[in-house]
């Protein structure tokens, strides 16, 4: 009997009629009905338009405004497909720092989705340090795009083996001096191309600035930023 | 596999409908429709496990529906069958049997009719419950098909039974008990329910007795044709088909119960496997009471062996069952709406969750009218129109109140006797429930506008609605506009209804067609284009008196039976003119019945006619209804919009005679008709003598083909080239008489007769016509 990939019951399969009257195929599926509650899609809510927080309109929120007023070139437009929530905090847990790897399959249907859209961008991966990898055996966020079959170019490396930022406050973070470089042997192969960068998570922001920064300096013109929550 | 059973069950389903239906293009188009969305599941499993499930329904259907083969060859005259206990049907002074015939070379089913002789030996056939071994003394015949158009097809009927032949029994030379084997639990639980619904029968009134055995037994037999009709006519007939809950209720109260005294879950599991079957075979099997076995049986089976699956999957899985069991149910009305609104209400259930329970509740009725609308109108003609409110209203009773109180009176009425205490009283109570829903149904059914008549809807309309209606539920459904996107559907599906019968009609040609009513003439013109609907007598019964026990329960009047039905069929609510060519019953005798369901805008009669007593009795009422009597004498044309003819007889006011006939002449197509009534010879030599150059195409033989009419200067002088006679198969006048046949042969008049050849119909336009056709098949 198949079992929810998150709460491990027994499921039942609804049909769905809108997928019975479509062509499409018979794809497996990962998680319960009632997990896939737990949820709370983005994209059925109005967000920022800077941060792809969920807020009463599109206009920038606050804290964009205080990114604004602090790197007045960078114009992050980022968006988010969950919010951020106990589940997705549990989620997380499990998945990156308990390494159960297999989670990576529950959101690799809609972010695939996603990705789609962003068909004539080149996707980049925010990456983690050697040590990291060697401690974790995967790198989430390729883990996640390898999951949703979609190709992806590792411009970024991470140099500097710094402490995780998960674990820092939020002032240490905006203080956090930038650790990515640019893998120059890819350089060429993203000549005029437009950027999407993918990461696990928004929380202040900080990480993707920093990506989107060392690429901002590289030339890239079209720099987009999509992370799986906010 | 799990969740994905809609996939064997829908192409279960259209198989079996193709195998009915082989005519239906449409069927096919969706066939391949399906197929081509089955490719893109792009999962193995799911294919082959479907494919193979349909190819398995097809062989099953294919041989239970097309291979029949017969033991007898017709001319047996004695024979030994075999008789179940259910087979035994006594309706007045019908017997009707239900037997199968044996042989070495294997086993027949056969339908006996035996007319019982007198009161005594009805009593003792009502009382018969073990199974029979008759010798019997008949003939042989083959099953009658359906002698008007859109008119149940006996033949047809019987035929995917596997009944090939029909015995009227002379006499009933030998009879005695077959008693059953040990082993044949079958037949002893056949038995024990026959014997339940006798000790019902004597212990609760005829009220409360046919809603216990409708709803406990699932079998609406006994149910009085009035109250049959008015439920049809409000539509809540899915309520009777479609509730599972009392199973249930029953299945879970028993499960408990088990636990409680300390059985295992899965001992308890088994042991209602067991009695679930049991109790399917005690009520019968019936269409709704199947489904609903079968669906629970499939859930402690897959919870047996440790499996759940979704509870559309059960249903799907019973689908394909109850299919491979009996292809022939999906021809029958409990069957579609049983399945039908079980499968919206798993379907579209997932749109209920969110809504308050008054909002669930009318958005459940509305589900099941709108998809019971084209079910009851290929079956009944019309649809009812309120059938949301009354279905909104009752379906919490039925559920709550009249399906647990049947249940309760069932099992109280088994266990105590007709004379304790105990059942006097819940007898008591319980009558006055089954009263107050009596009244209220027939309150309702006085309401004006009850039903809108559609005629027969093709396949293809049903199809086309049933595709609108998921659509329109799948993508326009949205919950937070509720009321909003509701009543756009309803909106939508009527339209898509009301266009495609309105499409149909203006495109129609014309038709004369001359109805079988027996012994009696009904002629129907439909002018082309829908312009208007014209009839010429209206048939009629002549009854004769019957003892109280002789009555059958659901015998109908013609005009019930017959006329009115056919006509609905027809999409018709209205005739623009009702001709009554003279004043005897088998030519007026529906007319009341008829004016009181369609609309009739004029009676035109000869002058002198209405001096009969029962023709004035009946021109009086509809005079009151406020008609347009209008009396009439030649020489005159009747002029109606674009209908014109010739009231060419008679000159003089009489008495309604069969020699004061009302004589029409009129043209279809590039035909001249006569219609003569019962003209006689002497009114022949009158109308010759007015008309002597009087030639026409189309004869109406005068008076059903009687000696007394049709002489042969009449024949040759009128020089007919076809002859179209109304008599009843088999009638006690012998009409039509051979001098006539001969008579009309030697002139060379081809002869149509509806006795052999059932209804005959020519389609005409303004100026062609086309060749006569017949409705019956075995000629």
């Amino acid at each position: 009997m198949t079992t929810c990939l998150w709460c491990q019951q027994p499921m039942i399969h609804v049909l769905d009629l809108k997928w019975f009257f479509s062509l499409k195929p018979i794809a497996p599926y990962l998680v319960c009905a009632t997990c896939q509650k737990q949820v709370s899609k983005l994209s059925e809510v109005t967000c920022c338009s800077g941060c792809g927080q969920a807020a009463s309109s599109t206009a920038l929120c606050k804290e964009c405004q205080v990114w604004q007023e602090k790197y007045p070139h960078h114009f992050l437009s980022h968006q988010a497909l969950y919010q951020y929530n106990d589940f997705f905090k549990e989620w997380m847990k499990q998945y990156k720092f308990q390494g159960i790897f297999h989670l990576r399959m529950m959101f690799a249907e809609d972010l695939r989705k996603q990705l789609k859209k962003y068909h004539h961008y080149t996707i980049v991966p925010i990456p983690i340090s050697e040590e990291r990898l060697q401690e974790r055996g995967y790198n989430q966020v390729s883990a996640l795009l390898d999951a949703a079959k979609m190709p992806y170019t590792p411009l970024l490396k991470k140099e500097v083996h710094s402490e995780r930022q998960s674990s820092k406050s939020k002032k240490q973070r905006l203080e956090t001096q930038q650790p990515f470089c640019v893998r120059q042997e890819l350089v060429q192969q993203i000549e005029g191309q437009a950027i999407l960068i993918v990461d696990d998570i928004y929380t202040t922001g900080s990480t993707l600035r920093h990506a989107y920064q060392c690429l901002d300096e590289l030339g890239v013109k079209v720099i987009k930023t999509l992370t799986l929550a906010r | 596999m799990k969740g994905y059973l809609i996939f064997p069950g829908i192409l279960s389903l259209l198989i079996v409908v193709a195998l009915f239906y082989p005519n239906a293009i449409f069927i096919y188009l969706l066939l391949l429709l399906f197929l081509f969305r089955l490719g893109h599941t792009k999962c193995l499993k799911v294919i082959s496990l479907t494919i193979f499930c349909g190819l398995v329904v097809l062989l099953v259907g294919y041989f239970k529906i097309y291979h029949v083969s017969t033991l007898l060859n017709g001319t047996e005259t004695q024979l030994q069958v075999q008789v179940a206990p259910d087979g035994i049907k006594v309706n007045g002074n019908l017997l009707r049997l239900q037997g199968s015939y044996q042989t070495d070379k294997g086993k027949e089913t056969l339908i006996l009719f035996y007319t019982l002789a007198n009161e005594e030996e009805q009593k003792a056939w009502q009382k018969q419950s073990d199974p029979l071994q008759l010798e019997v003394i008949g003939t042989l015949e083959c099953p009658e098909g359906n002698r008007n158009r859109y008119q149940f097809n006996y033949q047809q009927y019987l035929k995917h039974q596997g009944i090939q032949w029909v015995m009227s029994i002379d006499q009933i030379k030998k009879q005695q008990v077959n008693q059953p084997n040990w082993w044949a639990f079958d037949v002893r639980l056949t038995k024990l329910r026959i014997q339940a619904i006798q000790t019902l029968e004597q212990k609760f009134n005829q009220r409360s007795f046919s809603y216990i055995v409708a709803l406990v037994i699932g079998n609406g037999d006994f149910i009085e044709p009035e109250y049959k009709e008015i439920q049809q006519q409000l539509g809540i007939v899915p309520l009777f088909v479609i509730s599972g809950l009392h199973i249930h209720f029953l299945c879970q109260f028993i499960e408990y119960f088990l636990l409680r005294i300390g059985v295992t879950k899965e001992k308890s599991q088994c042991l209602l496997l067991v009695g679930l079957l049991i109790y399917g075979q005690f009520v019968g099997f019936g269409v709704s009471v199947m489904r609903v076995v079968l669906i629970h049986f499939f859930t402690f089976l897959a919870a047996l062996l440790k499996q759940r699956f979704a509870s559309l999957d059960y249903f799907f899985l019973a689908l394909i069952v109850s299919l491979l069991y009996q292809p022939q149910f999906i021809l029958n009305i409990g069957f579609q709406l049983s399945y039908g609104v079980t499968a919206i209400f798993l379907l579209f259930g997932y749109l209920v969750q969110p809504l308050s329970s008054i909002k669930k509740n009318l958005f459940l009725s509305f589900l099941a009218s709108l998809f019971s609308a084209p079910i009851l109108a290929f079956h009944f003609f019309e649809i009812p129109l309120y059938s949301m409110l009354f279905n909104c209203l009752l379906l919490p009773f039925f559920e709550w109140v009249l399906i647990p109180l049947c249940f309760f009176l069932c099992l109280v009425g088994l266990c105590f006797s007709a004379t304790s205490l105990v059942l006097t009283l819940v007898v008591q109570l319980s009558n006055g429930i089954f009263l107050f829903l009596d009244d209220l149904l027939m309150f309702f059914g006085k309401l004006p506008y009850l039903t809108f008549v559609t005629g027969r809807l093709s396949i293809f309309t049903i199809s086309i609605y049933f595709c609108g209606f998921f659509g329109l539920l799948i993508y326009l459904y949205q919950p937070k506009k509720f009321y909003r996107s509701i009543s756009s559907i309803l909106v939508c599906c009527l339209f898509i209804l009301v266009g495609s019968i309105q499409i149909k009609n203006y495109f129609m040609a014309g038709e004369v067609m001359m109805i079988d009513v027996g012994q009696g003439d009904a002629i129907l013109i439909r002018l082309p284009n829908h312009q208007g609907d014209y009839l010429i007598d209206t048939g009629g019964q002549i009854s004769y008196e019957k003892a109280a026990w002789q009555i059958r329960s659901n015998e109908q009047s013609l005009a019930k039976k017959t006329l009115i039905p056919y006509l609905k069929s027809e999409g018709i609510t209205r005739l623009e003119t009702v001709f009554i060519t003279h004043a005897h019953l088998d030519h007026f005798g529906a007319l009341e019945e008829l004016s009181e369901e369609i609309q009739i805008d004029e009676v035109v009669f000869p002058k002198g006619s209405d001096k009969s007593s029962t023709f004035s009795t009946v021109l009086n009422k509809l005079d009151e209804k406020g008609l347009q009597l209008t009396p009439v004498l030649a020489e005159t044309t009747y002029q109606k919009q674009s209908f014109s003819a010739e009231i060419l007889f008679p000159f003089k006011v009489e008495t309604g005679g069969n020699n004061d006939s009302l004589v029409l002449q009129t043209t279809f197509g590039t035909l001249s008709w006569l219609f003569v009534g019962d003209l006689e010879k002497e009114g022949e030599a009158e109308l010759l003598k007015k008309y002597p150059q009087l030639k026409i195409d189309v004869l109406k033989i005068g008076h059903h083909g009687s000696k007394t009419s049709s002489s042969a200067a009449f024949i040759e002088q009128l020089q007919p080239t076809y002859g179209l006679i109304s008599c009843g198969k088999k009638n006690r006048f012998d009409h039509p008489h051979k001098i006539t046949l001969d008579q009309l042969l030697s002139s060379q008049v081809m002869i149509y007769r509806t006795d052999l050849q059932g209804a005959i119909y020519m389609k005409y336009m303004p100026n062609e016509h086309e060749p006569f056709q017949k409705i019956l098949t075995n000629d």
